[in-house]
């Protein structure tokens, strides 16, 4: 009994458990630093306590999900997209609106975003779908109307809202399973040129304030004062880190609030000024060792659902981390999306903790019959 | 599901795994190369960039230098006042700001405010701009009460620029002003802030470079709204020079009170170095309403007067000499041999040249005149008959070595040069030649002659002193409080080419005009023993001779009257004070203006007397 119990503990996968903890400490560090007030009379800022209560919570949904076998998450996959669409619905007609966008809804006192949900439901839906899927790889585009309808449902649902951030973060992750599941050369290639139509014909139908962003984003001098001015006080903030960085709690930039949205989507900039290239360096190593070892739950999966389950999870991971990098480094354009596991915020990082939950399942189970 | 179609998704999945791995790899070293950039190729722009964001320089006023009389008394200094300013660059809305201003500024205008907002260039938002000096207790504690609704506003103590005896010497210290938007930009005033003070005229506007000093600097760190959290010295402020007058302020003072009621001017000078001891000029101004911004009534009222209050009347006003002027003809043409002291002209009243008549002030005439008692009597013949044997470029050569038709150099601005008049001048400005009768008119000191009260003083200095001209002297002494380094002015003696006998003739001659009955300024003569006055009246007319028909002067309007002049030295064994003295259309210099030089004259001797 003691050997199984051995045995099953090694089973756990103490690099991706290991490099949550790094980064959850680095974003711990840096959520304390952008929130610090010099001679404040509690040592711990009222966010860094919040975000630290989120964690305990966060461990909570990662044990649960990791405790339940995934492959009975194959069994609820289409429950959880019906909720979850039904969710999207409800925002639209009942939701709370925000900064001109409806994203919330009010549970039992609780502010709930369904678009955070929709993440998880499709990429359990998608991975069911494929896995179940009597035809042997790689499909065409007649083969793939199913997913991409289950896809474009939502998709269109989170334009409505608008919340184009989280739609194009689910357009890319369920592309990104469909493609891991494979597909035909020529289909590749149509689905290429569709996107390109596709992003051409969808400009129109965008709001002002984000055609801004996005013209904003290939010209910043054409608007010193709103949305460029935060990717320019970004850029400040990272590039006068230098080498070495200015220091623990040194960020000027930071400090004297020059940086926007500092403890939430601009917070890499704040580490960046604090820690310089050395540390930035480390921190995005890290997370591409991180999507190295999802690559690899992935890839020893037992059964291709944890396989598309897994790259699912890499995938949400990977596109969130490349974009909000990416636009606090100023190559890409302005949108809200969280940088996981580092910025604050409690829905993240309970789905994010909930994510690698799943991962550690996914592994845990791959020689167990 | 079959086990065939896992596999086949299986091997799909390991396939595709390696291009996910690509995938990772490149998107992780894409983001690094672009670290990389931003924050080693780039990184020292962007921290200078950072700096600049919250490092503000800000800058240190240096104290204005102080202006001393020569007995170190405080002729302008600074007092502490509270200013109100804006940084451009803080403020969004201007319309905002200055409505939420003008409730608690009294009288602000608006629209100034807007303007001079809106003019001010792009690089040059980060200076504060001045809205208010001198803010009253109340106006404070308005601001002050209302400072989170404010932002970019900015309570400053600012040294005000103070003139204790304000309008008794207004004019030789100057005033201030605004720096305009074309001083702006020249690369002179680079050091200079939008709405900073110049000095404009006097020795405020002479000395500026001198007296301003330099600023110092002060680095501050501001956050992004704009607020000052820190901050550090980085470069003191270096106080400007002091300057020493050689005005003697309570002499001034004095001369002022006797002009209180009168237009014109007095100018008293040391005969044995040229120092100015007084320079008033009537009517004055308060340059204190200068030291903050002036209110448009005030500055209306002062530059509308038709007396022209902030003209200084002992460098600008440029009069005919009249009989002031004969104490050069005298010398000239004893030294050019002409006369002899006693030759002797007759004065019938008149001097017949050609068809026109040339009158005498004295129209039953003075007789046999010789040259003591044509100065005396001031007898215009006499110096009608020289000037009939003096061609007009002679009397001009004299002219110059007593200063006359040109600047005297004092260190004041604007000063006027007066006019000598020679042939070569009606020549070209007339196109015609120089006739005989206007030889006449210069003889006497009309014409085309002009001259300055402080010109006139300094003509007489060498009449007092026997012989030497001095350059007016204003400033004794210039130091400088950083390196403490004390620059004496010297005087600049220029002897004249006249042999010292004519000059002590002349001299006497001047002794007799005051004490002598008969003198025309016999009335203003001074009766305390050893301090006995001499000098030369004169009257220089406003208008042409009006004849014999017309009334008598006093019934002339005020505006036509002649000028009065008068001046004197004294004592008359060794002088110490040569003081001349202008009234506008005061009529006779031996009545309006010899009354003035005499009370002047006693005040000074009387306060050397008891130092």
């Amino acid at each position: 009994m003691k050997q199984i119990g051995k045995k099953k503990i090694s089973r756990l996968d103490f690099v991706i458990l290991l490099l949550t903890v790094l980064l959850f400490s680095i974003g711990m560090l840096t959520i304390y630093s952008a929130t610090y007030v010099p001679e404040s009379p509690s040592w711990l800022s009222p966010i860094s306590y919040r975000q630290l209560i989120w964690f305990t919570m966060g461990l909570v949904g990662m044990g649960l999900s990791f405790v339940i076998d995934y492959r009975y998450y194959l069994k609820i996959s289409y429950l959880a997209y019906g909720l979850a669409i039904l969710g999207l619905i409800l925002v639209l007609v009942v939701g709370k609106s925000a900064m001109g966008a409806k994203r919330w809804l009010i549970i039992a006192g609780f502010t709930f975003q369904p678009s955070e949900l929709t993440k998880l439901a499709l990429i359990f839906a998608l991975s069911r779908f494929f896995a179940e899927r009597r035809l042997a790889p790689p499909y065409n585009l007649k083969e793939l109307i199913i997913p991409f309808a289950m896809v474009g449902v939502p998709f269109i649902l989170l334009l409505k809202q608008p919340d184009l951030g989280t739609a194009m973060l689910v357009a890319l992750i369920s592309c990104s399973i469909i493609f891991y599941a494979g597909l035909t050369r020529k289909t590749i290639a149509a689905l290429f040129f569709a996107a390109m139509a596709l992003a051409a014909a969808g400009w129109q139908f965008l709001h002002d304030y984000q055609k801004q962003r996005i013209l904003t984003f290939l010209n910043p001098e054409l608007d010193p004062q709103g949305s460029g001015y935060h990717i320019a006080q970004s850029k400040i903030a990272i590039g006068s880190g230098g080498l070495a960085g200015k220091g623990f709690l040194k960020g000027t930039q930071n400090l004297l609030h020059f940086l926007p949205e500092q403890h939430t989507d601009f917070i890499f900039s704040v580490y960046a000024e604090q820690w310089g290239f050395w540390g930035s360096s480390l921190l995005i190593i890290l997370f591409m060792l991180f999507l190295i070892r999802s690559l690899i739950i992935s890839q020893e999966a037992k059964d291709p659902f944890g396989s598309y389950l897994a790259i699912g999870i890499a995938a949400i991971f990977f596109w969130q981390v490349c974009i909000n990098i990416g636009m606090v480094l100023g190559l890409m354009p302005v949108v809200g999306i969280p940088l996981p596991l580092i910025s604050y915020g409690g829905t993240s990082l309970l789905t994010s903790m909930t994510l690698i939950g799943i991962l550690l399942n996914i592994h845990f189970r791959k020689q167990y019959f | 599901m079959s086990v065939l179609d896992i596999k086949a998704k299986q091997e799909q999945i390991s396939k595709n795994g390696k291009i996910f791995l690509l995938a990772i790899v490149l998107a992780g070293s894409l983001l690094l190369i672009r670290l990389w950039y931003l924050q080693v190729i780039k990184g020292e722009y962007f921290n200078q960039l950072s700096q600049n964001n919250h490092i503000r320089v800000r800058r240190i006023r240096a104290l204005r230098g102080i202006i001393y009389d020569r007995h170190h008394k405080i002729l302008a200094d600074n007092h502490p006042g509270f200013s109100l300013s804006v940084i451009p660059e803080n403020i969004n809305d201007i319309e905002k700001v200055s409505t939420e201003l003008v409730k608690y500024l009294d009288g602000l205008d608006q629209d100034d405010i807007i303007n001079r907002f809106n003019a001010i260039p792009n690089h040059l938002k980060y200076r504060p701009l001045k809205i208010r000096n001198n803010l009253t207790r109340n106006e404070l504690a308005r601001l002050e009460a209302h400072k989170m609704d404010l932002p970019g506003m900015l309570i400053e103590v600012e040294p005000i620029r103070n003139y204790p005896y304000d309008q008794q010497c207004a004019h030789l210290i100057g005033y201030q002003g605004f720096i305009n938007e074309q001083e702006l930009e020249r690369p002179s005033y680079a050091s200079y802030y939008p709405d900073d003070l110049v000095g404009r005229s006097g020795i405020e506007a002479r000395y500026e470079e001198l007296l301003r000093g330099t600023d110092g600097k002060r680095q501050v760190e501001v956050n992004a709204v704009g607020r000052e959290l820190h901050s550090r010295i980085s470069q003191p402020a270096v106080a400007g020079s002091s300057i020493t007058l050689t005005i003697d302020i309570e002499l001034q003072s004095y001369i002022h009170e006797l002009m209180k009621d009168k237009v014109g001017s007095v100018v008293a000078m040391d005969p044995h170095t040229g120092e100015i001891l007084a320079m008033v000029s009537t009517p004055s101004f308060s340059n204190n309403l200068f030291a903050t911004r002036i209110k448009q009534e005030d500055w209306q009222k002062i530059s509308g007067d038709p007396l022209r209050p902030l003209q200084n009347r002992a460098i600008q006003g440029q009069y005919p000499p009249g009989s002031t002027f004969k104490v050069i003809m005298a010398a000239a043409a004893l030294e050019d041999g002409i006369i002899t002291p006693d030759t002797i002209f007759s004065c019938i009243g008149y001097l017949k040249l050609g068809r026109s008549k040339f009158r005498c002030w004295n129209k039953y005439g003075h007789g046999k005149v010789n040259l003591s008692r044509s100065l005396k009597e001031s007898c215009d013949v006499y110096y009608y008959n020289l000037a009939c044997k003096m061609p007009i470029d002679r009397i001009a050569h004299y002219c110059a070595f007593f200063g006359l038709g040109k600047k005297s150099g004092i260190a004041l601005p604007q000063e006027k040069a007066g006019f000598i008049p020679s042939s070569s001048w009606k020549l070209k400005h007339f196109h015609d030649q120089w006739y005989r009768g206007e030889t006449l008119s210069t003889s006497i000191g009309q014409g085309y002659v002009l001259v300055t009260p402080l010109q006139m003083a300094a003509v007489y200095v060498p009449f007092a002193n026997g012989g030497t001209y001095y350059r007016p002297q204003i400033v004794a002494e210039i130091s400088n409080p950083h390196s403490g380094r004390k620059q004496q002015i010297n005087h600049k003696a220029q002897p004249i080419n006249i042999d010292t006998r004519y000059f002590e003739l002349i001299r006497n001659a001047l002794w007799r005009v005051v004490n002598e009955r008969h003198g025309t300024a016999h009335a203003s003569r001074i009766t305390v023993p050893g301090w006995e006055m001499a000098g030369k009246t004169g009257t220089a007319q406003v208008v042409a001779q009006p004849g014999e028909k017309l009334k008598s002067k006093k019934e002339l309007p005020w505006k036509f009257r002649d000028h009065a002049w008068f001046v004197g030295f004294a004592p008359f064994r060794d002088p110490s004070i040569v003081i001349s003295a202008v009234v506008e259309h005061g009529g006779h210099g031996g009545s309006a203006a010899a009354p003035i030089v005499k009370q002047a004259i006693i005040h000074y001797l009387e306060s050397l007397e008891q130092s």
